[in-house]
């Protein structure tokens, strides 16, 4: 439990952090380089510096031959450069960094006209409990007219049995008092849980009185079924062109089952275009190229694998919808792979970029240190961006010498997690996770 | 030279005031959630709840609400831009040399975001700087699976961009598949993360009471409260209503749960109202 004595050590750390802003932020009168040099031998120690090993998981762009004319604009704000540094926490040299990505889904979703479900919609159920929420749905999250969903208009049945829907619908709850929560629905919705009576089958779902036209979506959601789906990437990042391997899978505990039906898509943020993904379901693969002939800013969010599972498994239809995030970025900048860094009262790492267009780019850069048993230590978390207007500059990332001595750790020194991005388009442009060793 | 200067400048500011904390200017800041607010002092935090915190300053003139559109990307200058553009006011109008900063859901978000991207704007270093920490009530840091819920409907049934302009950003970016990428990228202070720059403390709320019969479910308005059991079944059984405890305590540390003050739970709305001494806690922290 926090104690208030931490307060007591608040300001010490402002201050650190304090002169560590002081110390660095004189460096930003020094404009980004197109080529770099070592410096004079009565200056700073030079140490050595070496790139080290590329692993598993690490990304950027091979070369930057894009057309600047097809990359998104740079939104930055901020033109002054700005340096930040602070003590390393959280992280070991033995930390790996995280790349995955992985979504699970026990949910689906139908679509339905006013009419359609007057009619009845079928929704395969795989267990009991089943939450069922009906909304409106409308561009822009305008619905027209009233159209209040009445519990006592909702017919139920499973497997052509009809049941009480007043006795089976528990919870029942409108959208109004959802919002209150915190959920953002429509105001007309009605969302309820299944009761226990409910078994697994073909729920047919029927609400009357709502409008021909009204276009709804109903969502089921099984808490508590033993079927999930899934859909992974094995990393979040990917450089346009380079190819995207997604696996998916549906199973319950036991083992992955055959999928009979997959439907899979991209789409870019705002869903203006949309690429299919080729299905192998032998495999449980989806995969394709990163778009390279559609950008969007990372400012607008990300793009969206949609993938769609069905089957049926001792006579019941399993359905799920899966949904998982990726960044796709264009190759418009990367490390040059030079790099300077120097010793004195303080580290200073500076590190080359190329750019095929303009822009404010930022290196972050996680710094360990060598310990007098030899081992080696966190040290510094340095993050510092820098507009960069033509096709090469560098970036320092900067350690203060307070900062440095307080650590009590030297030489050698790794740059781990070392990653150029761009701010004003908001993209994680390279990420090398064993970075660079700094020795003397 | 200028640089070794400007350090002694910098340590000899913070020798002064390091020799003399008690002359620390403390200030708090309100930080709302996921909305466009204009009056959250009323709409969002209520004035019993501002009034009885900010009793803990020294100067109970020291306190901000914030009101930012909070329903856009946390790295919106409406959002992130909007609260470091209050908090950069605050700080240096005011001569705050000691910033606590209360987030509630989506606030905690934002916050993080500015610790996270001090390069971003050269308004964060200041605000870092002069943070003491945040008390993150109920943050959302790794998102909530209502967020998805209520995103989308069959995308192989109707044309993407009407689902996807249904929702605003923030309930997009709050999903716990984009926070995901959001908090292995751009954020900091989750697990296997480099730790923010300053702390940030959570406090959880790990279950909810909303029976007729039960006086703790009338805290902050009983009206709140209805609909916080089906909202549960989207959620693990360890919840507040809206987020599972696991998302309020996924980035930064742990302050304390709900139970650890109280008998009584805290929902998701009631974590931002004077209920079950939430207010006296977090008034004898300043």
């Amino acid at each position: 439990m926090k104690n208030t004595i931490f307060a007591r050590a608040a300001l010490p750390i402002a201050c650190l952090s304090a002169t560590l802003i002081a110390g660095t932020s004189l460096a930003q009168t020094n404009p980004a380089r197109p080529d770099l040099e070592i410096r004079a031998a009565d200056g700073p120690a030079v140490l050595s510096s070496t790139w080290l090993e590329a692993r598993t998981g690490d990304f950027g762009p091979q070369s930057l031959g894009i057309d600047p004319a097809v990359v998104p604009d740079s939104r930055h704000a901020e033109t002054a450069p700005v340096k930040f540094a602070w003590a390393l926490e959280g992280v070991t040299a033995e930390s790996l960094g995280r790349s995955s990505a992985r979504v699970e889904s026990r949910q689906y979703w139908v679509d339905a006209t006013g009419a359609e479900l007057a009619g009845g919609v079928s929704l395969p159920l795989t267990s009991r409990g089943a939450v069922i929420r009906v909304s409106p749905l409308e561009a822009g999250g305008d619905v027209a007219g009233d159209i209040g969903i009445d519990p006592a208009s909702v017919q139920l049945s499973v497997n052509g049995k009809r049941f009480d829907s007043t006795r089976s619908m528990m919870q029942v709850t409108d959208g109004a008092s959802l919002q209150r929560l915190g959920m953002s629905v429509p105001p007309q919705t009605i969302a309820f849980k299944l009761d226990k009576i409910i078994p697994p089958g073909k729920l047919d779902l029927a609400v009357a009185r709502l409008p021909a036209d009204q276009k709804l979506v109903v969502h089921v959601f099984e808490p508590d079924s033993d079927w999930v789906a899934e859909l992974a990437l094995p990393r979040d990042t990917f450089v346009a062109g380079e190819t995207l391997e997604f696996g998916f899978g549906l199973g319950d505990g036991q083992g992955k089952a055959r999928v009979d039906s997959v439907q899979a898509v991209l789409a870019d943020p705002y869903a203006d275009k949309t690429w299919a993904l080729e299905i192998d379901k032998t495999s449980g693969t989806l995969t394709r190229r990163a778009p390279a002939d559609r950008f969007v800013s990372g400012q607008d969010g990300l793009f969206e694998a949609y993938v769609y599972l069905e089957t049926v498994q001792d006579g019941l239809t399993i359905r799920r919808d899966l949904k998982l995030p990726v960044s796709i970025v264009p190759p418009l900048a990367r490390f040059t792979g030079q790099t300077v860094a120097t010793l004195d009262d303080g580290l200073t790492i500076e590190v080359g970029v190329q750019t095929a267009v303009s822009g404010r780019f930022q290196l972050n850069g996680q710094i360990f240190g060598t310990a007098a048993d030899g081992s080696l230590k966190p040290l510094a978390m340095a993050q510092s961006a820098a507009v960069i207007d033509g096709r090469a500059g560098s970036i320092e990332l900067q350690v203060t010498g307070d900062m440095l001595m307080a650590s009590g750790l030297r030489a050698p020194f790794e740059v781990r997690n070392l990653e150029l991005l761009d701010q004003g388009r908001m993209f994680v442009l390279q990420r090398r996770q064993s970075g660079l060793l700094l020795d003397d | 030279m200028r640089k070794l200067f400007a350090i002694v400048i910098a340590s000899a500011l913070c020798a002064l005031l390091w020799g003399s904390s008690v002359s620390a200017n403390t200030g708090v800041a309100f930080v709302h959630g996921t909305g466009k607010q204009t009056d959250a002092l009323n709409d969002y935090w209520t004035t019993d709840m501002v009034n009885s915190v900010r009793r803990g300053l020294s100067n109970q003139a020291n306190y901000v609400v914030v009101n930012c559109d909070f329903e856009q990307y946390m790295w919106n200058s409406a959002a992130a831009g909007c609260l470091a553009g209050q908090l950069h006011n605050f700080v240096t109008t005011r001569n705050i040399t000691d910033l606590v900063v209360l987030t509630h859901s989506n606030g905690g978000n934002v916050m993080r975001w500015i610790m996270s991207n001090p390069t971003w704007d050269s308004r964060y270093p200041t605000i870092i700087q002069r943070l003491r920490w945040v008390n993150a009530l109920a943050p959302s840091s790794t998102g909530t699976p209502l967020a998805e819920a209520v995103m989308q409907g069959n995308v192989f049934e109707a044309a993407l961009g009407w689902l996807l302009g249904y929702q605003n950003d923030a309930v997009r970016m709050q999903q716990p598949s984009w926070m995901s990428y959001y908090n292995g990228s751009w954020l900091l202070g989750t697990s296997g993360r480099p730790a923010l720059p300053k702390g940030f403390w959570n406090v959880v709320g790990t279950d909810v009471k909303s029976a007729i019969w039960d006086g703790a479910a009338y805290c902050g308005g009983y009206f709140n409260q209805v609909g916080l059991e089906i909202t549960q079944s989207w959620l693990n059984s360890c919840s507040d209503g809206f987020l599972d405890c696991s998302s309020q305590n996924g980035a930064g540390n742990l302050w304390f749960y709900d139970y650890q003050i109280s008998s009584d739970r805290l929902s998701h709305a009631q974590s931002r109202r004077d209920c079950h001494g939430l207010d006296v806690i977090l008034r004898n922290d300043l």
